[in-house]
């Protein structure tokens, strides 16, 4: 079986995933990386555990400097050698080998061979991250007999396998520290004394800061001496935060978009949505399609006629987002502007609304739904308050639903108890991540699943077509196919490409690019002299 | 003085089913609230049903309610809070690592506020609508009734940002050895401004309340009598009025006491201070039942004991309820 050499391959998964109209690269200046200081960094609440799989946002920025993972990624989620120093896949798309790097080691003085991989994707991620199942299930063995080299069959070709290889779907674990046990429960999960990244713990002032420095063991020097993650739980407090320079940068996580008009105009801050060129999500409000009257398609396009996209996008986004056009941003490679969605036409959706047997009552009102939304995210508060204006316009009795973070997911994902609810779905690296949230096979009741209970067999065949293929081009065509299908059956509304935008201040440079916000390898990075 | 130990042994029965009655309501009221830690635990991704009812089990939700609930009050009854279901530590643990940060910025501010209240509740009095009783008791409700984030934001903007003096948030820089003196002035720096902001809201409700019953005590007939009998103005007014005075200020106190551990939530927020109101509205968040069940234990308990306290210590200042109590 012939093997590519990674450069080979480098350029194949470009051209089978990832393609971009304009080049958008790393963050950093093209000045030479210095060596030495510390990052302050403004996250918006502490680790709960060092757990390395862990879904907490907040634990992942962290653990990501902790432990390693075969790849990193830049901007073009183009892979970059990591504990992998070296990678080959088979013509056929389904061996995937990687060579590690020579004299890896654990904290504690034990080598990181294959047997952490291996034990890591057969013991670890399938059962302890959440996506590790889906993501991963396509393994059919790990042969780890060379403890430099891991080798991974898979069941069929499957063109995103590489993509998955970071820090945040497949941290490699040691197994002689997590063999056997439930790594919430393992000491180690607390207190992080055996890792193996580029980075290790030095303090933790509970509720205050946890501290990281460079680990001089490490199979990948970083250009920091240290790295420090402040909890700051206020958006306002983080901001101030930035602007004084009591940290130097605010991942995605700790920025809303209020914070990005605040900021603005200040040259000691750069605002950017860095690694969002290839990840950004979509605002989507979904249907419950389980009742009526949203069983009934008309109904849904109807509503999509209702809905002014462009102005929702504006006014939640500080003129920062556009209107979306179907469940993909349009930044993804699987986007073309050929796609056709719903023009703002309240006449229009009044006209649709009569056909479809919902014409105006005496009290001037068609049907009563309510509009779940989070008060705490102000994306989903705001954008739901325009459409609940945007609904009564054409004669929809709309009212918010306002829940908090609990009760909102048992109510659009477990109970189904809704009638329109609203989430951000990640889609833009690979198109095949709309798999969970628009295949039959995705409707049930869990997180971040098919909640709308949307399901056309043309969808799933394409979807399926779509992962199989490994030609870039042939899979574009595929999923603007499978796109228009989606919108014209209109399970949700698309108001808003949604990024995730960073801030940092001016002397920072080589922010990790990938999509992941932040939650990758900070071991590129490094800070000016000042 | 026999009516003493009796009063004691009263009021510290009556605490013990107070005390369960707490329990019971606490665990009652968070179980009813909808939401499943499960459905918040699992984050984004994708979760099979199975790994969801798995976990579950582990955390004994499965359990019918009063199950739970007889295991938890067996367990508190041995010390024992539970194992938070976010951290993975032993509730008493989490929260003892939170109370040094709570009660250094909660004691500060009481003792600032308890002082300055006083003070200037009794000069307010002293000349009741004149310039300094105008001025004290507008700057006591501007301090009382201005919402703390607020004025803590205003208080940022002035003294962080524009002028540089105070840092932005945060107990304590990174870096420094803990117990070095160059610690300990870090923390100084970083308590100035949430200890002053709080300040300023607690002293004005005690110079208030201060300024009230002062009043009432000055127009006192035993005031009257001890001016009548010769004695100077202060010594009037410190060993006759104040201590009349001061009663109702001991409640209200001493209710302080029993809140000062739940943290002072806001505070805390705006100035990213690590302590008890923080962890809590995260574990709201969060819906970790064993944490916030452990917080508002140790809350409802304070208040309670607080209340003892403060029966005894009213024992201590008025002679009056030693005698028929």
């Amino acid at each position: 079986m012939a093997l590519l050499e990674h450069r080979g391959l480098r350029a194949a998964l470009l051209a089978t995933t990832i393609l971009f109209g304009g080049a958008v690269g790393f963050a950093h200046a093209a000045d030479e990386p210095v060596k030495g200081g510390e990052l302050k960094v403004g996250i918006f609440a502490e680790p709960t555990t060092l757990m390395p799989l862990s879904q907490d946002i907040n634990v992942q920025i962290v653990v990501a400097q902790l432990y390693p993972s075969l790849l990193k990624f830049d901007g073009k989620i183009e892979p970059h050698p990591y504990l992998a120093k070296a990678w080959r896949v088979s013509e056929d798309g389904k061996t995937y080998e990687f060579d590690l790097v020579e004299g890896a080691k654990w904290s504690d003085g034990k080598p990181i061979t294959s047997a952490d991989v291996k034990f890591s994707f057969e013991q670890m991620i399938p059962q302890y991250q959440p996506a590790g199942k889906a993501n991963f299930g396509v393994i059919e063995s790990i042969d780890a007999s060379n403890p430099a080299t891991v080798v991974f069959k898979l069941k069929r070709a499957y063109a995103p396998f590489l993509s998955l290889m970071n820090s945040l779907y497949a941290p490699i674990v040691p197994q002689h520290v997590y063999a056997g046990t439930d790594p919430m429960k393992n000491e180690n999960s607390l207190s992080g004394a055996i890792t193996g990244g580029p980075f290790k713990i030095k303090e933790w002032i509970k509720g205050d800061h946890l501290t990281l420095e460079r680990n001089p063991d490490a199979f990948a020097s970083p250009n920091l001496d240290a790295v420090t993650f402040r909890f700051i739980s206020d958006a306002s407090a983080r901001m101030l935060a930035l602007k004084t320079g009591a940290v130097d940068y605010l991942p995605p996580s700790a920025m809303p978009y209020s914070s990005l008009a605040m900021l603005e105009g200040d040259s000691n801050i750069k605002l950017e949505p860095i690694g969002d060129e290839a990840a950004a999500k979509v605002l989507t409000i979904g249907f419950n399609m389980r009742k009526a009257p949203f069983d009934n398609a008309k109904v849904r396009q109807a509503i999509s006629h209702a809905i002014n996209n462009d102005f929702v996008a504006a006014a939640v986004s500080f003129k920062h987002e556009t209107a979306a056009v179907g469940p993909l941003n349009s930044n993804s490679w699987g986007w073309d502007s050929s796609l056709k969605g719903y023009k703002f036409d309240p006449d229009l959706a009044g006209r649709m609304l009569d056909e479809a047997g919902y014409p105006k009552k005496a009290d001037g009102f068609r049907f009563a739904m309510t509009v779940n939304t989070r008060p705490s995210v102000a994306v989903f508060q705001k954008a739901n308050e325009i459409v609940v204006q945007n609904l009564r316009a054409v004669g929809i009795d709309a009212s918010l639903r306002p829940l908090e973070s609990a009760p909102y997911t048992a109510s659009t994902y477990i109970d189904a108890d809704f009638d329109v609810s609203s989430t951000a779905w990640i889609s833009a690296f690979d198109p095949n991540n709309l798999v969970p949230l628009y295949a039959c096979e995705s409707i049930r009741p869990a997180p971040y699943s098919n909640f709308m209970a949307y399901c056309n067999k043309e969808v799933d065949e394409l979807f399926a077509k779509g992962a199989a293929e490994q030609d870039q081009a042939k899979r574009k065509a595929i999923y603007v196919e499978l796109q228009q299908k989606i919108i014209d059956d209109a399970p949700a509304i698309w108001p808003m490409n949604w990024s995730d935008w960073s801030a940092y201040r001016v002397y920072v440079h080589g922010l990790p690019a990938g999509p992941w916000d932040g939650r990758d390898s900070f071991s590129d990075l490094w800070v000016e002299a000042k | 003085m026999s009516a003493v130990p009796r009063i004691v042994g009263t009021r510290l029965l009556q605490a013990v089913p107070l005390v369960v009655a707490t329990i019971v309501v606490n665990f009652a009221i968070i179980h009813l609230a909808p939401g499943d830690p499960v459905t918040m635990m699992v984050g984004e991704g994708a979760v099979s049903a199975d790994q969801m009812d798995t976990l579950r089990k582990s955390l004994g939700l499965d359990q019918p309610l009063y199950v739970q609930f007889f295991s938890y009050l067996k367990s508190v009854l041995q010390g024992d809070l539970g194992i938070s279901y976010v951290y993975h530590q032993p509730v008493t643990e989490i929260i003892a690592s939170r109370i040094p940060a709570t009660l250094l910025l909660m004691g500060t501010t009481y003792v600032i506020s308890t002082i300055l209240g006083i003070v200037f509740g009794i000069v307010a009095a002293l000349r009741p609508s004149s310039a300094q009783d105008r001025i004290l008791m507008t700057v006591a409700i501007l301090g009382y009734s201005v919402p703390t984030f607020w004025l803590g934001f205003l208080a940022l903007m002035v003294f962080a940002v524009e002028l540089g003096w105070a840092p932005i948030s945060g107990m304590v820089d990174s870096g420094l050895a803990a117990g070095s003196w160059e610690y300990w002035l870090s923390v100084l720096r970083h308590l100035a401004l949430p200890a002053a902001v709080l300040s300023l809201f607690y002293t004005g409700l005690i110079a208030r309340l201060m300024r009230t019953s002062m009043l009432n005590s000055l127009r006192g007939d035993f005031i009257v009598t001890a001016r009548a009998m010769g004695l100077s103005r202060w010594r009037v007014i410190l060993r006759h009025a104040v201590p009349n005075a001061i009663t109702p200020i001991v409640t209200v106190l001493g209710l302080q006491v029993g809140l000062m551990l739940s943290g002072a939530v806001l505070t805390e927020t705006v100035f990213g201070w690590p302590g008890l109101g923080v962890l809590t509205v995260q574990a709201v968040a969060q819906r970790d039942y064993p944490l916030l069940l452990g917080m508002f234990l140790l809350t409802s308990v304070m208040v309670i004991i607080a209340n003892v306290v403060t029966d005894l210590v009213y024992l201590a200042i008025n002679p009056r309820l030693r005698g028929n109590g």
